[in-house]
């Protein structure tokens, strides 16, 4: 076989390990030595790039440690669809809550453009009622500064009516509360590798009581998510606003 | 040596040493304030400050280990074992925990309260000077090997914390350990000489974080820094005091394994236990060593590249004001869509899962067959096309043949049966009627007889049989 062929098939077995959740250089050897290749080689690199963006995939960052960071391009063929992503969607609503609860978490993870812009592995772990909790106060203010917005609030469901409207979740992870949402959110990122997931400290609730059986599940970002984030905040966020400016409202 | 020089001048004058020292104990004096909030355990009874200080000990020293390179919470809930019960004799595993619990959450400001921020005026900003949030917390969980392996480390204020509270200058207490280490050597005396190699170990770690930290500091801030005047000298000091260090230990370790033959067991085990902490101490001095010496080169790379660097790479809108506030409050009714059309900004590229195997299988298994007598089988008899045609009779033919003669086109199928009816044809005249009509309409055509849908076509899924229009040709 001729090199051009070695590097192809290379090339997209590289793709194929940035791709396997939790992968990284330093865990799999394969991985990092055709990351090294990537890395050291300017043709190899020109092929991976090319195979990449043939398979609608976009190398938005690479480092040594974390490896290649890809992201989606427009309907790119490892693009998951919204059905894919969570088959109980039954009502525009909830598609819409769900698009909203990507932005929430974000910057639940991110408060500021320079911690978006910050070096990767510096993330804090996070729990599920921290975000309720965030996702709340923020639907709150949203909901207090809408009046003059919403003469026919009637016709049209904001995102903030929505999420309002859904109940806390309780206990029980019910899909379509907002406890139960971020929880899918959260569930499906960690399985595809944005985000670890882990049994954390035996926690204090609000109320002052200590948990001693269920101890919470504590997700902590990883080096993808800082990426796929630093897309929503960029190129996502100039489509959104461009969307809301164009779009008349009804 | 941190205390004659400081990576950026301008923010030092803003947060000063003193107003920072007293924001940086905050989490220590919350401790008290939030001991409320646990409720199983009464930590009246317990002095939370001296053991969140056991706990940055502990920290520290396990920051030594150049295996671990942090803390797991099994090492914290051993080392706070022995203090715990010390003020509460009575005090269960379980007490032990909740209170470490309690400790690292409040020192790794886990919850993010409100005293682990604070907001410090940055002069250097737009508009002569914007206020900044500091935000800090002592101990931190870090991903150590960068294989997902996470263990409490402490931060640079903790460190500075912990040896201030010491009182001490590291370099100067360095060497005051090294001696009181070796004046213990020399008298034989193991076991002190093991307490002063642990404390020497943990000076290492301190002094190890905080050349780091400040190096790291001014390489981001590389043009404010007069590198050989202020930095040079103190480098090579700084060399200069490892290389001694290391000689020093190198020596330590030759004399205590010479030492082991000749002493007690109980000796030897302080002897090992003195060995593995200066070893400890010797690697960090090491690895402090082996930064510094790159230190020059790797300065000046940094000082070349921040001066072709733009101001601002890439600039990220802000995630609430910019992004979260318009979004949530707009009414758009269209906006679920442009989420579908636009999922690529938030899911992550996925390989298709492929069908599994164990599930597929289940429903591809039949039942198996069973074995059943032979029987005999008869052939289903062969129906006779058209036979029923032989079956009607002269009479009927001709009655069905005036029948047409007499019939007056066009018409439609379901009069032309209503007529049949009116005159007396029975159905199975009737019925050859429609086989005349229908089957054999070459016939009907040498008696110049059209067959017509009406207005609609033949191909239509909504044309039924009763609409067909026997229509004569002129």
């Amino acid at each position: 076989m001729n090199e051009t062929g070695v590097s192809i098939s290379d090339a997209c077995r590289l793709i194929h390990c940035a791709m396997i959740a939790g992968h990284t250089p330093l865990n799999d050897v394969e991985y990092g030595s055709l990351f090294e290749r990537y890395r050291t080689v300017p043709e190899f690199r020109q092929v991976v790039q090319g195979a990449a963006e043939g398979q609608g995939l976009q190398i938005y960052a690479s480092h040594p440690e974390y490896g290649l960071l890809l992201v989606n391009k427009v309907d790119g063929f490892f693009c998951p669809k919204i059905a894919e992503f969570n088959n109980r969607i039954t009502s525009s609503s909830e598609r819409l809550g769900f698009g909203v609860l990507f932005y929430l978490l974000a910057a639940f993870v991110y408060r500021t453009p320079e911690s978006i812009a910050g070096d990767f592995g510096k993330e804090m772990p996070l729990r599920v009622s921290q975000v309720v909790f965030f996702a709340r106060q923020q639907l709150q203010l949203a909901k207090a500064s809408a009046p003059q917005l919403g003469k026919d609030a009637g016709k049209v469901t904001t995102a903030v009516d929505y999420l309002l409207g859904l109940p806390d979740g309780g206990q029980t992870a019910h899909r379509k509360s907002l406890r139960g949402m971020i929880e899918h959110l959260l569930e499906y990122y960690a399985e595809h590798g944005l985000f670890t997931r882990e049994v954390g400290l035996r926690s204090m609730d609000d109320t002052g009581t200590t948990n001693t059986k269920d101890r919470p599940v504590v997700y902590r970002p990883r080096a993808l998510y800082r990426v796929q984030v630093r897309m929503m905040t960029n190129e996502g966020a100039a489509a959104l606003l461009q969307f809301l400016r164009d779009t008349p409202t009804n | 040596m941190s205390d004659s020089f400081s990576p950026s001048r301008t923010t030092q004058a803003a947060l000063g040493r003193r107003s920072k020292n007293l924001r940086i104990i905050r989490p220590i004096l919350a401790l008290e304030l939030n001991k409320r909030r646990v409720t199983k355990v009464a930590l009246d009874l317990f002095d939370l400050p001296l053991l969140a200080m056991a706990l940055l000990d502990t920290i520290i020293l396990c920051m030594g280990n150049s295996a671990e390179k942090g803390a797991r919470m099994t090492d914290l809930y051993r080392a706070l074992t022995a203090p715990i019960r010390a003020m509460d004799p009575g005090a269960d595993q379980n007490t032990i925990e909740t209170i470490t619990d309690y400790l690292v959450q409040e020192l790794g400001n886990t919850s993010e309260r409100q005293q682990f921020k604070d907001r410090y005026f940055d002069p250097t900003g737009p508009d002569g000077g914007t206020w900044v949030d500091f935000t800090f917390y002592l101990i931190e969980e870090v991903d150590v090997s960068g294989q997902e392996t996470y263990r409490w480390i402490a931060r640079e204020e903790a460190i500075n914390l912990y040896f201030q509270a010491l009182d001490i200058d590291l370099e100067a207490a360095e060497v005051a350990q090294a001696a009181v280490m070796k004046h213990f050597v020399d008298q034989g005396r193991w076991r002190e000489a093991g307490d002063a190699a642990e404390r020497a170990g943990k000076l290492s770690v301190g002094l190890k974080n905080e050349l780091l930290t400040l190096l790291e500091n001014l390489e981001r801030n590389a043009t404010d820094v007069d590198y050989r005047a202020d930095l040079q000298p103190k480098l090579t000091q700084a060399r200069q005091h490892l290389k001694e260090r290391i000689s020093s230990e190198y020596d330590l370790i030759a004399r205590a394994e010479d030492a082991t033959s000749d002493v007690s067991d109980a000796d030897r085990v302080h002897i090992r236990r003195l060995r593995d902490f200066v070893r400890m101490a010797m690697e960090q001095h090491q690895e402090l060593e082996h930064y510094l010496s790159g230190a020059n080169d790797r300065f000046v790379a940094e000082q070349t590249a921040q001066r072709f660097r733009p101001v601002a790479l890439l600039r990220f809108r802000d995630p609430v004001s910019e992004i979260l506030r318009p979004l949530l409050i707009s009414q758009l009714p269209d906006l679920d869509h442009w989420f579908e059309a636009n999922r690529h900004f938030f899911l992550p590229a996925a390989p298709r899962p492929m069908g599994d195997l164990v599930t597929l299988a289940p429903l591809l298994l039949q039942d198996p067959r069973m074995p059943t007598e032979s029987v005999q089988v008869d052939p289903a008899p062969i129906p006779q096309e058209f036979a029923e045609v032989e079956h009607f009779s002269e009479q009927e033919a001709e009655r069905v043949e005036a029948f047409l003669v007499q019939l007056q086109p066009p018409k439609r199928l379901q009069e032309i049966l209503g007529e049949a009816r009116e005159v007396g044809l029975s159905a199975k005249e009737r019925h050859l009627l429609v086989l005349r009509l229908v089957r054999y309409y070459g016939e009907i055509d040498e008696r110049n007889w059209e067959m017509l849908a009406g207005d609609r076509r033949l191909n239509d899924p909504e044309f039924y049989g009763d609409d067909l229009k026997l229509e004569a040709i002129k």
